[in-house]
């Protein structure tokens, strides 16, 4: 039997649900690049690890890739981290073109859905429920919420409780994230208010499966990714992540949206778009779902297995478990 | 049904909890945990109760097993007497006898230089406060940790020193930190062992000079001079056990003997998913 080889971009988060999803398949062989030699998914066994440039070196991440998929004889390239994703997509918006097969969502909706402004002001302009956003600190009601507008994961996010925080959180934010920082309304809401869509997309745009989950314990005391959580049933949020991604274009690829429910009203509003599968995707693999899989299928032009309802009712919980290795993964 | 347990685990919510039932599968842990969720249900010598923080500590108290303690806040209810680790407690008293190496806190930020907001009574969670991300006027104490502020050295490296010493004896090692994830609880995303004479050497007399009984962890940062300074010293281990372990020193056994974890010892962590609850 011929594996087809896959290389999975990032060892972290996302990259170890693929990871884990893909490695008793006897017909895939896999190879995981990360830049950080100390990234946990290197060190998973039954696959090869590659240390590789940071995408921020965008011509020697350009050439590291292309030497592995001709050196590796790679078949499928799946990015699964924010800065992957950006950047596998802006490298095939320039005329990149390797021989394998990937999901190649066009730039502009990538663009679009990634920024948290942007498409927040698209969503409002369409009447979607989104948190209020004000331009001034001294206009805003508080508590409000101040984050960069491009990172995921929680990170540089701030609750702040009157303008005078905001508008020191808004400068320190631009200092470490860059230009560009959001100022929102704050949901009111305890554990479990963060829900998350995620949805699969074929690589011509056709909507292929979708799951919905919440997370019962976030990865900060106050928020954030989730560290455990379980399957729901919210038809609500899969139309509304819908109506969300045409709106922006479309997408190709796997992709999640986080809303948070008010505590008060139960309304659910849209918080950000992921261009990837969410930190904690394993748990719909856990529950029957192999969303990686089917990414596979989908780009070999194989029938994907159904991605029906889970046919279990998992729930997970993650934890960060320690690992001794005998050796340290060499760097490019 | 569960084993009977061989150790009580308090704060099982910690990352070395687990850490610690991994590096002894012979033995029964029971953990205990105030909160909603925690890791370990899929691990065969693990049993679980979730409850009440003051009403699971009379149940540890009465069980009169080896009691692994993860979080400070269950020491008042377990060990009455025991002396104030808060940090402006221990950090002033033990700068005055090591002056070059422990960094001291103050209950005001100072205003001349840059500095970090910590937890007096235990580690302060998720994302560290400083002076370039916050002003002190508006900074919260949700988890009723206590604020400090301590001066930022500018750092090159980071250490983590973790040990258990008794009357007769100390052990301890050095990890140097590649890697932490600062979110709920200071996650230890790797690291490896590493021999230090004068870390080592201050790291006991420390204890030694506070008379320190049971588990410690102490934070290092190699200052940019490649001076080493002492930014906080905790009661409780760290998720390090099965490191400790493969380099021959059970923290879990009592030991005759001191002992220094050997170098190249390595760890990086382990993303483990696992269903949860009974």
């Amino acid at each position: 039997m011929t594996r087809r080889r896959i290389l999975i971009l990032s060892a972290t988060a996302s990259a170890i649900n693929v990871i884990r999803s893909l490695r008793d398949s006897p017909d895939l062989q896999l190879f995981v690049a990360d830049a950080n030699g100390y990234a946990g998914g290197l060190y998973e066994p039954g696959l090869t690890p590659i240390v590789i440039p940071h995408t921020r070196d965008r011509d020697a991440y350009r050439a590291s890739l292309d030497a592995i998929i001709a050196d590796r004889n790679i078949d499928v390239l799946l990015p699964s981290s924010d800065r992957d994703v950006g950047a596998v997509v802006e490298l095939y918006a320039a005329g990149w073109s390797p021989r394998v097969v990937a999901f190649q969502p066009s730039i502009e909706s990538h663009q679009l859905l990634a920024n948290k402004l942007t498409i927040a002001k698209l969503l409002m302009l369409h009447g979607l429920p989104v948190p209020r956003m004000w331009n001034n600190a001294r206009a805003a009601n508080y508590p409000a919420v101040v984050k960069p507008v491009s990172e995921g994961g929680g990170r540089g996010v701030s609750i702040v409780s009157d303008f005078q925080a905001a508008e020191h959180a808004i400068a320190s934010c631009e200092v470490q994230y860059g230009p560009g920082v959001v100022l929102q309304e704050y949901i009111p809401g305890e554990v479990g208010s963060t829900y998350v869509a995620l949805l699969l997309y074929g690589p011509h745009g056709e909507s292929v499966a979708h799951a919905t989950m919440r997370s019962s314990l976030t990865y900060y005391t106050w928020g954030g990714g989730g560290n455990a959580g379980y399957l729901v049933d919210e038809p609500e949020l899969v139309e509304l992540s819908r109506t969300i991604i045409s709106l922006a274009g479309g997408w190709r690829g796997p992709i999640n949206l986080e809303f948070r429910r008010h505590a008060d009203t139960g309304k659910f509003y849209f918080i950000e778009v992921n261009c990837r599968l969410n930190g904690y995707s394993y748990l719909t693999t856990m529950n029957g779902m192999n969303f990686p899989r089917a990414m596979i299928d989908l780009l070999l032009d194989q029938h994907p297995a159904r991605i029906g309802p889970g046919l279990k009712r998992s729930n997970f919980c993650l934890g960060f478990r320690e690992r001794v290795v005998e050796n340290w993964i060499a760097c490019a | 049904m569960d084993s009977p347990a061989d150790i009580i685990v308090c704060g099982a919510e910690r990352q070395a909890a687990v850490s610690a039932a991994l590096s002894r599968p012979d033995l029964h842990f029971s953990f205990l945990s105030d909160q909603a969720i925690v890791d370990g249900w899929d691990l065969p010598n693990v049993s679980i109760r979730l409850g009440k923080l003051d009403q699971l500590a009379d149940s540890a108290r009465a069980a009169a097993l080896p009691c692994l303690v993860l979080c400070s806040r269950w020491l008042p209810f377990l060990e009455a007497g025991r002396p104030d680790y808060s940090l402006d407690q221990l950090l002033p008293r033990l700068a005055t006898a090591f002056p070059d190496v422990v960094t001291p806190v103050y209950f005001s930020p100072p205003s001349d230089r840059p500095w970090i907001l910590k937890g007096n009574r235990r580690h302060r969670p998720d994302e560290p406060v400083t002076s370039f991300n916050y002003s002190a006027v508006t900074i919260a104490d949700p988890h009723e940790c206590g604020s400090v502020y301590q001066p930022v050295i500018e750092s090159r490296a980071t250490a983590l020193v973790m040990g258990y010493r008794d009357a007769h004896n100390c052990r301890l090692g050095i990890v140097a930190l590649y890697q932490e994830a600062f979110a709920r609880e200071d996650f230890l995303m790797a690291g490896e062992s590493i021999r230090d004479p004068m870390i080592e050497s201050v790291s006991e007399a420390l204890v030694d000079h506070i008379e320190h009984h049971g588990y410690f962890s102490i934070n290092w940062v190699v200052g940019r001079n490649r001076r080493s300074h002492v930014t906080s010293i905790r009661p409780v281990p760290r998720a390090l056990f099965q490191l400790f372990r493969a380099g021959g020193i059970d923290l879990l056994s009592e030991h005759d003997k001191p002992a220094v974890l050997r170098p190249g010892l390595k760890l990086v962590v382990d993303h483990h998913y696992a269903s949860y609850g009974p």
